[in-house]
């Protein structure tokens, strides 16, 4: 059973658990009852994202409630602490029903954490060219500005401006956006 | 010296000492710079600090020593130097259920703090009701609590009342959704579901045990043991902080802190009052007076008592969540409550410590002097109205 808020990343690992020989698998997505598709679906294994809330109350079946058909157990013996590991820092956890093999989980959690890691590289891939994007708006911006007040060529706007962020240690984007704040304290935007 | 720290935390009033440490320059005066990361769940903030994602965090008291024990989690020992302060929950009913309390049977409304007999009067007369509570960690004062607060009123706690684990954003909503019929939690939640009318406050912690435990400052021991000289500047950054927390002068600044969108990210007047010591338990209510609701330093309230420990040792056995007996208890402890760390940060800061790890009175209910301490300490009342919080059935209290 995979617990994902992701509906994207959640596909991609079902695809991934699906060509590693696993089936069938049931996605959980936000907001829908937890507890009630454990004790429907008796899932042998439930990963889970930790952006999840959802992890506590699924890990006080084992000390809270102990009505639940099948008790399920944190996933990691001391003995797998690097798996664990990587589970962790990829953001992904996961819970076994107790007599899952550990070999075999070892591999499903291998296939998660992979697939977990690149969502995450794409994210922050993502993120990059959002901040890139928006440093050229801002550079063009502030070029546009330059020109116009101090009758500068466009390459001269640039070389000031990339002048101007050589010497504070910033990019260009940030340079830019620097130089737009001082101008709105100074009343001078338009 | 390692100066680049993260230290997660929950978004709950409580988190008041770290964000002000933040706000107000006090890991900065200490050489350090911090990253606060805010989490979604108790286990991640267990998971994170186990694998040193984080280097320390914001946890319910019970938890070092229940990731020592190796109870809960990979058994990854930790432990705390350092309370967060005192009381500041409560355990709130949806309000239709307190009316139909009231309706029926007003005589079981008629003490403070409330006692679930009115609870315990409904089941009995609709044979087969079931109640369900939400509490926030297996591992917390608000679970014992909450298991104490029913047995008080002799309700058997699965057959007539399941206790089921939720995490504190997603009470006021499952509340509101008639899938739980109350819970215990801490603030803002509790101020939430009253402010709204769903929710009526039934007793706050304070109410069961006068200035009772509640967040710590947990650690790995192999971090501490990897980290002295910034485990200390932790420390004496935190008890200064604790002690701005602590004057009432500040509060609605912090409140202010506390409100914006990277930590709690609520309405300010939900955090404010109660940080000022106005608490109201129903929407047609006048607040009601108290001032000790969040207590942060006065009281010696940042001492790791080791009585705390052998208290929450008691309770996990109480619940089911202990099934061995502790061999050397003593000695378990010392390992998880630092106070040695304590006294060495608080003596560099010239702060008065307590010289014994157990708090040496119990069950006062006026305020008293801590003479067994460097200087003398005041002390609030320490008194406990549930005997099932002070002692295992009819043993008597042990510290």
């Amino acid at each position: 059973m995979l617990v994902d808020n992701d509906p994207e990343r959640s596909a991609s690992l079902e695809a991934a658990l699906l060509n590693a020989g696993c089936y069938p698998i049931i996605r959980v997505g936000a907001n829908e009852k937890l507890l009630h598709a454990i004790s429907t679906h008796q899932p042998d294994i439930v990963l889970i994202d930790m952006q999840s809330p959802d992890r506590d109350t699924l890990e006080s079946l084992r000390s809270v409630n102990r009505e639940m058909p099948k008790p399920i157990v944190f996933f990691a013996a001391q003995s797998d602490m690097e798996t664990t590991r990587a589970a962790i820092n990829a953001g992904v956890s996961a819970y076994i029903v107790d007599d899952l093999p550990s070999k075999r989980l070892k591999s499903v959690l291998e296939v998660a954490i992979a697939r977990f890691q690149e969502h995450q590289k794409l994210k922050e891939e993502l993120e990059d060219y959002k901040i890139r994007l928006q440093d050229r708006k801002d550079v063009d911006k502030a070029k546009g500005i330059l020109m116009q007040h101090r009758k500068l060529s466009e390459e001269e706007a640039y070389q000031l401006l990339r002048k101007m962020a050589m010497d504070r240690n910033m990019r260009m984007g940030e340079a830019a956006r620097n130089f737009m704040a001082a101008l709105a304290l100074l009343g001078e935007m338009p | 010296m390692k100066r680049e720290l993260r230290i997660g935390f929950l978004p709950l009033t409580d988190c008041a000492i770290l964000v002000a440490a933040q706000e107000r320059g006090f890991f900065e005066k200490y050489g350090l710079r911090v990253t606060l990361q805010r989490e979604v769940s108790w286990a991640n903030i267990r998971d994170r600090v186990a694998f040193g994602e984080l280097d320390a965090a914001h946890m319910l008291a019970p938890m070092p020593l229940a990731a020592t024990l190796g109870i809960d989690g990979l058994g990854i020992p930790m432990q705390t130097a350092l309370s967060l302060g005192l009381n500041g929950s409560a355990i709130t009913l949806s309000t239709k259920l307190v009316q139909d309390i009231r309706s029926r049977f007003p005589e079981h409304l008629r003490s403070s703090p409330l006692r679930a007999t009115g609870l315990k009067a409904l089941l009995t007369h609709e044979p087969g009701r079931r109640l369900v509570l939400g509490c926030v960690y297996p591992f917390s004062q608000h679970h014992y609590l909450l298991r104490a607060w029913l047995q008080d009123a002799g309700l058997q706690i699965g057959s007539e009342v399941e206790i089921q684990v939720i995490p504190p954003s997603q009470m006021v909503s499952a509340l509101a959704k008639d899938q739980i019929d109350g819970y215990c939690a801490g603030e803002p939640w509790n101020q939430v579901a009253v402010q709204s009318g769903i929710g009526t406050v039934a007793a706050t912690s304070y109410s069961l045990w006068n200035n009772g435990p509640e967040k710590v400052l947990g650690v790995t021991s192999a971090w501490a043991e990897a980290n002295p000289a910034t485990y200390m500047n932790l420390l004496c950054a935190l008890l200064e902080a604790a002690q701005w927390v602590d004057a009432r002068q500040h509060r609605k600044q912090l409140a202010a802190l506390l409100a914006r969108p990277q930590y709690l990210d609520t309405a300010l007047e939900l955090i404010c009052a109660p940080l000022l010591g106005h608490y109201r338990h129903a929407a047609d209510e006048p607040e009601r007076l108290l001032p000790d609701f969040n207590v942060f330093a006065r009281y010696a309230a940042n001492f790791p008592w080791h009585s705390h420990g052998r208290y929450f040792l008691q309770q996990m056995q109480a619940a089911g969540q202990l099934p061995h007996s502790v061999k050397d208890e003593a000695a378990l402890l010392a390992e998880v409550y630092r106070t040695d760390c304590y006294r060495e940060a608080a003596h560099s800061l010239n702060l008065p410590y307590p010289s014994s790890d157990d708090m040496p009175l119990v069950n006062c209910t006026a305020p008293w002097i801590l003479h067994e301490a460097s200087q003398p300490i005041v002390m609030g009342s320490n008194h406990i109205a549930l005997h099932q919080l002070s002692a295992l059935g009819t043993k008597p209290v042990s510290y």
